[in-house]
Parts: structure tokens; sequence; C-alpha cells
């Protein structure tokens, strides 16, 4: 009697990821089929009877075929039912994307569900209620219906929706939520579980209410995005268990930090190699590391030379060090001190640096240059 | 510096030796003609300086005279930061021998340093002739040796030793203190700021450029794709409505319900055609019963106007009756009145002629007694006639008898005139005397004449002057005789024409011709009164006068003796009455025939009606009996109700079945038919076309799905969010590459305008001295002097005249000579190579006074091939030619 299936969303293939330069931009996009494939091994090793997928298949409606042919690959993975669901960055138009993957051939145990409605599988023991999204944006709640759904007995009743669980997801405004669903749907619909997408980070919300999350993180921001929820409903009306599953094969890092100019002997950077050299899987991580604090000009080529390292150790470095404030050790030079009109440009920088806004950075920038080439021209 | 002596040979034109001795710290003139190799003496003492004895090559070659292969040499003695130096240098490797002021002697390359050190400068690795002397290799020295013909060529030397020229001041001044250090990093800096803008708009440039277009063409590309995904979403939207249209179609069964529409008005229309074809019979069955009638009706009517016809044509027959009774006796009276009215006529007639008869007798008697009036005046007249006749012809015969006529007397009358003149002209010409005697009775030709008389004396006169003798006047005046002579002709013609009539006199002849006139004046008269009395009886002359009296007594006579005749005016107004009675009585007699006609004619008409009348009823009479005898008018009545009742009712028929019909509106069934049948073809087009169009979305939209918009959508922004970065990364790199190079350029601009100060205020009195109102602009950058200031307005240095920038190509050297001596204690040596060739008198004179002021500071040596213009300067003049030596 017990029901297993496995809760994913927000999978995006074809999903770019453009804006990250270099050779991990096309990695990170080919991940995202990989963790398809990866959910088909984990629903076969859990022994799920079924997939759901809370939407956003795919990162848009207009995606080429091999990206379509690739994803229906993908899920030869697992033999058993995948229940797709139409989001946001999929709705299920006329004619769209959905369409298009019926016509490329669709393998009989994938099944997009495009139109509101139950569907009931595993013999009866199962009944999915679909609210898939037609639009890219719905104001009114999709899953009200499911309220006054009836089911036979002795079916577990899931409900999968895709949108904003209202007023409880951080950083979205409970009156401003586009697809918005009530976030107690699972009580009053009666649901045993409630399985959501949209939300990239895994999220329980209540006992039955779950945002799974991407299985491949595509952001920075630290929600526990990369996993896959095994829920096991052990009968009708019986509270679910739900088991959290990492299935990311790439950790997203925003590491913000402060250099301080000479905190021991050994130097304003060593901090920040521990910092990096403590990252679990650095080959796997794309890290966004934006600096800050001072630093002595003199130790400007041996950060030069850190980021150039840990740009090859890493999936991915966004490195920033705009806010670095040079300090002026202009006497470390003796050939400024000989040169008063260096030494003018240098009082003059370091005076615009301290101003603010755009003209400091440009002077701080500015003063880093003036060291680098005097240093440069010393040698 | 200053130089003592300077010895060469072999170099260049002077193969023979030639050595300037003794060379004063102040002026020194050398003169020389043209090539006689002023300028050599130059480039030997660059040559000494600042060319390396171990040259080789061509730019050695062009040191040696043309055609030897003799080794150049030349000697300098000179003292430098107070010391005496003696520099004697072959051209061949290692010639170079510097005795220094302690006895110290360097040769070859330590020499060679030694005085790179002296004079600070850099020799060239390498030199070819092309290349020898150029500025960057001769050091400040340099400066101030000005070679001929090039002194106006801007400051080229002075860009290139300003360097050296801010070195100098900072070394020996200490103003400012830039270095080379600044410098270097000041191009390093301009080099990194130059990669991201060019040098001279400060346009972005290399890879900032390269960054700004690659964002902009993908901002440009995602608007693109931007367009591409709205069309696409525009044709998903479409084609959801088109799907959505296509099902509210087959939902509402449109197609089906516009067939059932159609069958059932096909239907309605068929019952609609049998209805018109019901009422078609019925229309058609009452329009013969009603035909049937019709007849009926008519022919009863005719009957029934036929019996009508009758009864009127009887009374009208019996009305005419009367009527021709009364026409009868009517005619009868007219006739009666008739013949009276012709006896009133021949009545009034008879007394009509008897009046006029009457009146005929007294008009002849009237006449007789006029006739005989004018006989009895026609007599009379006659006698008068003859006597004016008379009178006529006597005068007449009077006139003829004298013979002087007017026209003879106006002859005589201009003879006399002649007369005159021809005697006014003699007494012109005449002598005159005028006598004035007393006591003696003068006489002239012998005749007395009174004593106090004027004599005009026109031919010889004797003047007898009583006791006393007399005097013979002989007169002489012009012409005189001539004239005597046309007055004594004159004379003669007047008296012959007197004596032709016969008449004494001119007067005499007048009287006679006015009797003559005065006669036939009368004879004209009585003529004129003569034709008048003819005139009045309409006679041309007595015989017709006569004839006439005769005829009318003959006319008299026929009238005869008409004895008393009644008044003629009663019988005239009794005749006018009697007319005015007979006219009255035959008006009255045609107005009885004419009423008399009008009666008979009208009895005629009235028959001819009565007639008619007759023949008409007879005719009625029988048309109506041929009728009743078919039918009688009992029968006639039943068979007319009968056919009556027929029409009628099959009228109501017809009208039953038109009501069906109009209930059933045929016409607006068929049109609804029409629209029906129309409608379920427009459905079903609709709906063809709606699967077409449906077919068409599809497949556009499988083709804009599968072109990867969102794909390419998301790629885009993922660059363009990329190239952003990159773009912001370079933007703040390069602004500050930009604001590192503005400070420090503004810096080194600063430190110039410091470095520039000490020359300008130099050489401002110097130009001052030349051009009272002007102001040098030297360049920031390269301490050039630009141009002139002159009232605010600034001449470009190129724009000067050839002399002026000659001139102050000198006054430059002497103001960067003055800050070296104030300011570093030793002045330079200045060579001039005929540097003032260009300058006018006056340019000269002022340029001669600075000089020689000069030269109480510096060392100046000037080579010239115009000696004399030198003249009056303290200076020592050599000559060249004095200077040579032999070998």
């Amino acid at each position: 009697m017990t029901v297993r299936i496995l809760h994913t969303a927000d999978w995006q293939l074809g999903k770019p990821f453009r804006h990250i330069e270099g050779d991990a931009g096309p990695i990170l996009r080919d991940e995202r089929f990989k963790v398809v494939e990866r959910l088909g091994a984990l629903a076969r090793d859990e022994g799920a009877d079924a997939i759901l997928v809370a939407g956003d298949i795919f990162d848009g409606e207009s995606l080429p075929d091999r990206h379509l042919h690739r994803a229906i690959q993908a899920m030869r993975s697992f033999p058993g039912p995948w229940l797709l669901l139409p989001g946001n960055h999929d709705p299920a138009k006329p004619g769209g994307i959905w369409e298009r993957l019926r016509r490329l051939g669709l393998p009989d145990n994938v099944q997009p569900l495009c139109e509101p409605g139950a569907v009931t599988l595993l013999d009866g023991r199962l009944c999915v209620m679909a609210a898939p999204l037609v639009t890219r944006h719905a104001q009114d709640d999709l899953s009200a219906w499911m309220d006054g759904q009836a089911t036979p007995g002795g079916t577990a009743r899931v409900g999968l929706v895709h949108g904003t669980a209202t007023g409880i997801l951080p950083g979205r405004a409970a009156d401003s939520a586009t697809n918005p669903i009530a976030r107690d749907r699972a009580r009053s619909a009666g649901l045993d579980y409630l399985a959501l997408g949209d939300w990239h980070g895994c999220l329980k919300l209540d006992q039955r209410t779950w945002y799974s999350g991407t299985p491949e993180p595509d952001g920075y921001i630290a929600n526990d995005s990369g996993n896959a929820l095994l829920v096991e409903i052990p009968s009708p009306g019986a509270p679910p268990a739900v088991a959290r599953h990492r299935t990311a094969a790439h950790h997203w890092r925003s590491i913000e930090h402060e250099l301080l100019p000479a905190e021991d002997d050994t130097g304003p950077l060593r901090r920040l190699e521990d910092v990096l050299e403590g990252l679990v899987d650095p080959n796997g991580t794309v890290l966004r590391l934006k600096l800050s604090g001072r630093m002595p000009a003199g130790s400007h080529g041996d950060l030069m030379a850190l980021e150039e390292r840990w740009r090859g150790h890493l999936r991915h470095l966004d490195f920033d060090d705009g806010g670095v404030e040079v300090e002026a050790d202009l006497d470390d030079l003796g050939l400024l001190a000989a040169d008063p009109l260096v030494a003018e440009v240098a009082d003059r920088l370091a005076g615009l640096a301290e101003i603010g806004g755009e003209e400091s950075r440009r002077a701080r920038m500015a003063l880093r240059f003036l060291h680098h080439t005097l240093k440069e021209a010393a040698r | 510096m200053r130089i003592e002596r300077l010895a060469l040979r072999h170099f260049r034109t002077h193969r023979a030796p030639v050595r300037i001795e003794s060379i004063g710290p102040g002026l020194t003139v050398v003169a020389g003609a043209n090539e006689e190799g002023k300028s050599t003496i130059l480039t030997a003492l660059r040559a000494a300086f600042f060319l390396s004895a171990n040259i080789s090559g061509d730019a050695r070659a062009s040191l040696v005279p043309y055609g030897t292969s003799e080794v150049p040499e030349v000697e300098v003695a000179f003292v430098r930061g107070g010391r005496r130096y003696d520099l004697r240098k072959r051209f061949q490797r290692g010639g170079t021998v510097l005795v220094g002021p302690d006895g110290e002697r360097l040769q070859g390359e330590p020499a060679e340093a030694r005085i790179e050190t002296l004079l600070g400068f850099e020799r060239p690795n390498r030199a070819s002739a092309r290349e020898l002397f150029k500025p960057e290799h001769m050091g400040l020295q340099a400066l101030f040796w000005l070679e001929q013909g090039k002194t106006f060529e801007g400051f080229a030397p002075v860009a290139a030793t300003g360097r050296r020229l801010a070195g100098f001041m900072e070394d020996e001044v200490g103003a400012v203190a830039a270095g080379e250090a600044a410098k270097a990093l000041l191009a390093k800096v301009t080099a990194r700021r130059n990669l991201y803008y060019t040098e001279k708009r400060g346009d972005p440039t290399g890879a900032l450029r390269d960054a700004r277009i690659a964002a902009t063409h993908l901002e440009g590309e995602i608007a693109e794709l931007a367009h591409r995904r709205e069309e696409f979403d525009e044709r998903l939207g479409q084609l959801a409505r088109r799907r959505d249209e296509r099902r509210r179609l087959i939902e509402a069964d449109a197609l089906g319900r516009a067939e059932a529409e159609v069958r059932r008005l096909d239907d309605e229309v068929e019952r609609a055609k049998r209805l018109a074809d019901a009422h078609r019979i019925a229309l058609s069955e009452a329009e013969a019963a009603g035909a049937a009638l019709e007849v009926l009706q008519r022919r009863s009517d005719e009957r029934t106007r036929l019996a009508h016809d009758l009864d009127a044509l009887t009374r009208e027959a019996t009305v005419l009756a009367a009527v021709r009774d009364e026409r009868a006796a009517e005619v009868e009276a007219a006739l009666v009145r008739m013949v009276a009215a012709g006896d009133a006529v021949t009545a009034a007639r008879a007394a009509r002629d008897g009046i006029e008869a009457s009146r005929a007798r007294a008009v002849r008697v009237r006449e007789r007694a006029e006739r005989e009036a004018r006989l009895v005046r026609l007599v009379a007249d006659a006698v008068v006639l003859e006597a004016l006749l008379a009178t006529r012809r006597d005068k007449t015969a009077a006139a003829a008898a004298i013979p002087v006529t007017e026209r003879e007397v106006e002859g005589l009358r201009r003879l006399e005139a002649a007369v005159a003149r021809a005697e006014t002209s003699l007494a012109v010409a005449a002598t005159t005397l005028r006598l004035d005697l007393v006591g003696i009775e003068p006489t002239k030709d012998g005749v007395p004449l009174a004593s106090d008389a004027a004599l005009h004396m026109s031919g010889p006169t004797l003047l007898g002057l009583g006791p006393y003798g007399a005097i013979r006047v002989l007169p002489g005046g012009e012409g005189l005789r001539a004239r005597q002579d046309a007055f004594d002709a004159a004379r003669a013609a007047l008296a012959e024409a007197l004596d032709a009539l016969g008449v004494p006199s001119v007067g005499a002849a007048t009287l006679q011709a006015e009797r003559r006139r005065d006669l036939s004046e009368a004879a004209a008269r009585a003529e004129a009164e003569a034709q008048a009395v003819l005139r009045a009886h309409g006679q041309a002359d007595t015989d017709a006068l006569e004839g006439a009296i005769l005829a009318e007594r003959e006319r008299i006579a026929r009238l005869g003796d008409a004895g008393e005749g009644d008044d003629l005016a009663a019988i005239e107004h009794a005749a006018s009455a009697a007319n005015v009675r007979l006219a009255a009585a035959e008006d009255k007699a045609e107005e009885l025939r004419t009423a008399l006609q009008t009666a008979r004619e009208a009895s005629a008409g009235e028959a001819a009606d009565a007639r008619t009348v007759a023949s008409r009823r007879l005719e009625t009479e029988g048309r109506l009996a041929d009728l009743r005898a078919d039918l009688d008018d009992a029968a006639m009545a039943a068979r007319l109700d009968a056919a009556s009742e027929r029409s009628r009712n099959a009228e109501a028929a017809s009208r039953l079945w038109a009501g069906e019909l109009g209930r059933a509106e045929p016409d607006l069934l068929r049109e609804r038919q029409t629209m029906a049948r129309r409608r379920l073809e427009q459905e079903a087009t609709a709906l063809r076309g709606l699967e077409r169009a449906i077919d068409a979305l599809e497949a556009e939209v499988r083709a804009l799905g599968g072109a990867g918009i969102d794909l390419a959508l998301a790629e885009a922004k993922g660059d363009f969010e990329a190239a952003s970065r990159r773009l912001e990364r370079l933007t703040l790199e390069a602004e500050a590459w930009r604001l590192l190079h503005e400070e420090m350029a503004k810096a080194e601009g600063r430190r110039r305008a410091r470095v520039m100060a000490p020359i300008q205020e130099r050489l401002r009195p110097y130009v001052r001295r030349l051009l009272a109102d002007a102001e040098p602009v030297l360049a920031e950058d390269s301490l050039h002097l630009t141009g002139l200031a002159r009232r605010g307005e600034e001449e470009a240095f190129g724009s000067l005249s050839i002399g002026t920038r000659e001139q102050l190509a000198v006054l430059v050297r002497l103001a960067f000579a003055d800050l070296a001596l104030e300011r570093g204690g030793e002045s330079p040596c200045l060579i001039l190579d005929d540097a003032l060739v260009y300058a006018d008198e006056d340019r000269l004179e002022r340029m001669k006074t600075i000089l020689q002021q000069a030269a109480g500071r510096h060392q100046i040596l000037l080579l010239t091939c115009r000696r004399r213009d030198y003249l009056g300067l303290d200076a020592d003049f050599r000559s060249l030619e004095d200077c040579r030596t032999e070998a």
C-alpha cells in the first residue's frame, strides 16, 4: 500500500550559463541533463514508484529539438512513470514546447500534465492532482480546484503545483506573488503530500508540503539547492516520510571577504587562503569572491597570483577586488620618495579615494596602477 | 664654457691648417668670403666635442677633404667650470687626447668619456653622415651654436635639449625636482592610458572600445531576440485563440445548426410554394367568375341604357315640334316688317334728291359772280401794265444817249492819278525857292509871282526881280529831266482821254456818268413793277394777260344767266338732314333683313334636328326590341344574380389562400433560406479557414519553438552580463589609467610652468627691445618659442618674417645663456654663423647693440661674410684668410 515517489523540480534544461565565462558555462549547462539521469538512478535505487517533476522542466519555451531529445533520453534512466508539470518557464501553451515534445515521441512512461486535473496511476494507489501553468504568470491560485476533488478510497492524494506559496518564501512579497499557491493547500484539499516547484532551494512548508528545489544548483543564493525528495506515503491520510537526497554535482558559493593589511606576520592574504582551502570540493565549486578591506601596495601582486591559482582550482571563480583599497606605502618605494612629482600625484589620488563613490573607486585603482607601474619601473 | 683656441687641418674644405688663437671672452668676429670655410669652423668644433675619433664609414668620410685620404684633425682649448682643457682629436682609432688643468692626460675612450661628462651629452652608438650632429647627441652646448641658414628654422635644437635644459636648471637651481623617473613613469602611464583612449580625441579604443561595441552589439541582439520572442508569444497566443475559437465552434455545433436551419427553411419554402399554387388557382377561378358577371352586367346595362335613351329621344322630339311652330310665326312677322322698311327708304331717297338739285343751282350763281369780278381786275391791271412798259422804254433810250460810262470815268481817274504821281516825283527832284521880297514883284519866266511864293523849279527858270534884274535858275537834281518827261506824258494821256469823251475834265465826265446811271435805274424799276402785275395774275407777259382776259370772258358767257340762287347754306343744311334720314331708313331695313335671314336659318336647323331625333328614336327602339326578343328583362335579372353569387364565392376563396400565403411570407422565407445557406457556407468556410490557420500556426510555432529563441536569448543575456562585467571592469581600469595620466600630466604641467618661468623672464626684455609691445610665448612641453603675443593677439612663430624669426632665435639663445650664467655661474660660448643676414638696417643695429651688451657676460663668436655690417662693435675682428697658415 505504501507509495514512494521522488519529488523534484526546476531542472531548467537548456539553461546556457553564458554569464559564466570560460569553460565552466558549457559544463554547467551539460550538468543539468546529467542530473536527470542521476534522478532516474536514484528513483530506481530507492524503489520509487514514480517521479513527480513540479514544473520548469525546461528553461524556456523555445529550445532546439536536440535539447528535447536529450531530455527524453535522460528520462530513460527510470522505467517508472515520470509526471512532468509545466511551469512558468515552460507553460503549457497550445502549440508550445509540450506539444513539440509529444511530436518528438515520448516514451509511454513519460507523461506531461498539461491540463489541470487528476491522474490516477499505480493501479489506483496514487492520484496526482496537477495544476499546470498555461501562461508564464497566473494571478489566481491554480490549485484551488483540488479542494473539491474527490478520489476513491485507498488512494494517496498528491498535489503537483508550480508557483509561490504565499507569504512564506524569503525575498518574495506576500502580496505581489505571481502564480500564487495557498500555503495550506495540502490541508484544505486533504492532500497526503503537496509537491511544489519554483523555489530553487529545498524547503519544507509543513509536514505535507515541500519545495524540492532544483537538483543542480544554478545560482549563488544559499538556499540548500541541489536535492531531490524521496516521499513515502504509508497510507492515505498518514503523514509522509520525506528524505532529502543530494543530487548536485556542483556547489555555488558566494564569499565576501575583508582583507586586513597586517593581521599577522603571514601577510594580509593568509586568512583568505584559509577560507579558500576550506572549500569542500573546489573542483565542483562555482565561487563568487568579493573582496573588500585594505591591502599594502606590495601585496597586490600576491593577490593577483592568488586569483590566478584559484581560477585553476575551482570550477569557476567570479573575482571582484574592486573594493580593496591599496595602502599608500610610499615610503617602501624609495623611488617614489625621490620624485616629488610622483609623490604629489599619489597624494592627490589618495585624497580622491577618500571622497567616496565612483570617483573613489577610480582613484583607488589609479593608485594601485601607480604602485604597479612604479614597481615595474623599479625592476 | 669658453673657447680660447681652435685649430684644424685636413678638415673638409680646410686642407691647410687654420688657427684661431687667443679668442677673448667677449665678442670675436671672424670674417670670410663665401665658400671660404666659415661654417666648417663650426662643424670642426662640433666634431671635436661630439664625435668620437673612432667614427668610420661615410660619417668619417664626410670630414675628410675631398679626394684625399688625410686624417682630419681638430684642436680646441676651452675652459669649463673654471678649468682649462686642451683637446686634440685626430679622426682615427684612439685619436682623442684630452689634457686637463692639472696636467692629467687622457687618450682614447677615457678622453671621450671625460668630454661627455664635461659637456653633459651622450654619443650615438653609431652615426651615419646624415645623422651627424643631431641635437640629442650634442648636449646643451649645441643649443648656443647657430648654424648658417638654419637659425630661423624653428627651434628643434631647443626642443631636443629642452629636457636637458630643464635638467640643467633643476640640477643647478633646484627649483623643481622632477626627475627622469617621473618622466619615464608618465610615458608608461601615457602608453597604458592610450591603450584605452585615442591620444588626440580621447575616444575609447582597443579593448575598451571592443568591449563597448560587444556590449552594444549584445544589447541589439537581445532586443532582436526579445522581439522574436514576443513574436513567438504572439503566435502562441494566436494559436490558442484559434483553437479556442475552433473548440467553441465545434461545441456550439454551429455547422450542424446551420445545416438544420437550412433544412427547416427548405421545408418552409416548399410549403409556401404549395400555398402560392393554391392561391393562384383560386385567383384564376375568381377572375373567370368575375369576367362572366361582367359580361352579363354589361348586357344588362346596355338594355337599361337603351330604354333610357328611348325615353329621352321621345321627349326631345316633342320639344322640337313645339319649337318649329314658334319659328314659323316668327319668320312671317319679320317679312311684314321688312316690306315697311323698304318703303321708308324709298321716300327718304326722293327727299334727298330734291334738295341736291337746289344746291347745284345755287352753286352756279355764285361762280358767275366771282368770275365777273375777276375779269374787272384783269382789265384794270392790263392798262397799268401798258403804262409801265412805256416808262421803261423812255428811260432806257435816254440813258443810251449819254456816252460816258462809269467804267470810262474810272479810266480817267487812273490817268489823273498817274499825272499826280508824276507831278509829285518831279516836285521831289525840283529846286524849291521860297521868296521873301519886300518891295519887289517877282516873276517866273516872266509870269509874276507872289512876293512870298514858294517856287518848285524843274527846268531852267528865269526869275524876274523887278528892278533888280532877273535870276536864271538851272535846276540839276537827279533824274529831273526824266521826271519832267514822265509828268508831261501823263498830262498828255489825260488830255487825250478827255478829248475822246468830249468832256473838259474828269469832274464833268463823272457828272455825265452819274446821270446815265440814274436813267438806267428808273427803267429797271418800271420793268420790275410790270413783272409784278403779270405775276399777280399768273401770266408771263402782256400777251398772256390778254389771253386770260379773253378766256374769262368766254367762261362767263358759258355760265349764262343763272338768275337768283337760294341760300346755299340753308340748302347745304337740309341736304345733310336728308342724307341722315336716308341712312337711318337703310340701316333699319338691313337689320330687319338680317333678322329674317336668321329666323329662316334657325328654322332650317331645327327641322334637321327634329329629323335626326326621329331617326335615332327609331333605331333605339329597334335595338331594344331585339334584346328583349332574345331574353326578357326578368330572365336577365335572374341570370345576373346567379353570376354575382358565383363571383363573390370565388373571390372569398382567393382571399382565403392569399391570407395563408401572406402569413407564410414566402419572400422573407426565400431571403432567410438564402441567408441560411450562405451562413452554412460561411460557417464551413470559417471552420476550414480556422483549420488551415491552426495548421499554419502550429507549423510556425513548432519552427519558432525549435529555433531555440529562449536559449539564444538566455545565452545573449548571459553574454551581455559577462560583457557588461568586462566592460565595467575595463571602464574602471581605463578611467583609472586616465585619471592617473591626467593627474601626472597636470603635475608635469605645473612643473614645466615652473621651469619655463625663469626662461620667459629673461627672454621678455630682449624681445621688447626688438619689438616694443611683444610678449614671447613658449610651448609648455618643449620650451619652444611658439610665437609672439601682441595686443592680446597671438602670432604663430611660423607666420613671422624670416628676419624676425632669425633675430628671435638669437634672442632665445641669449636668454638661455643668461639663465645658465645666473643660475649656474658659467655662461656658454655663443657661436653665430651668419645668423642675422635677413635683418634690415634698424634691426641689425638693435641686434648689434644687444650682442654688444651680451658680450659683456658671454663669449660670442660671430662668423660672417659681411664684416662691414659689424664695424663699430667693440670686437676682435679676425680674417679667416689671416688665420690660414701653411702646412
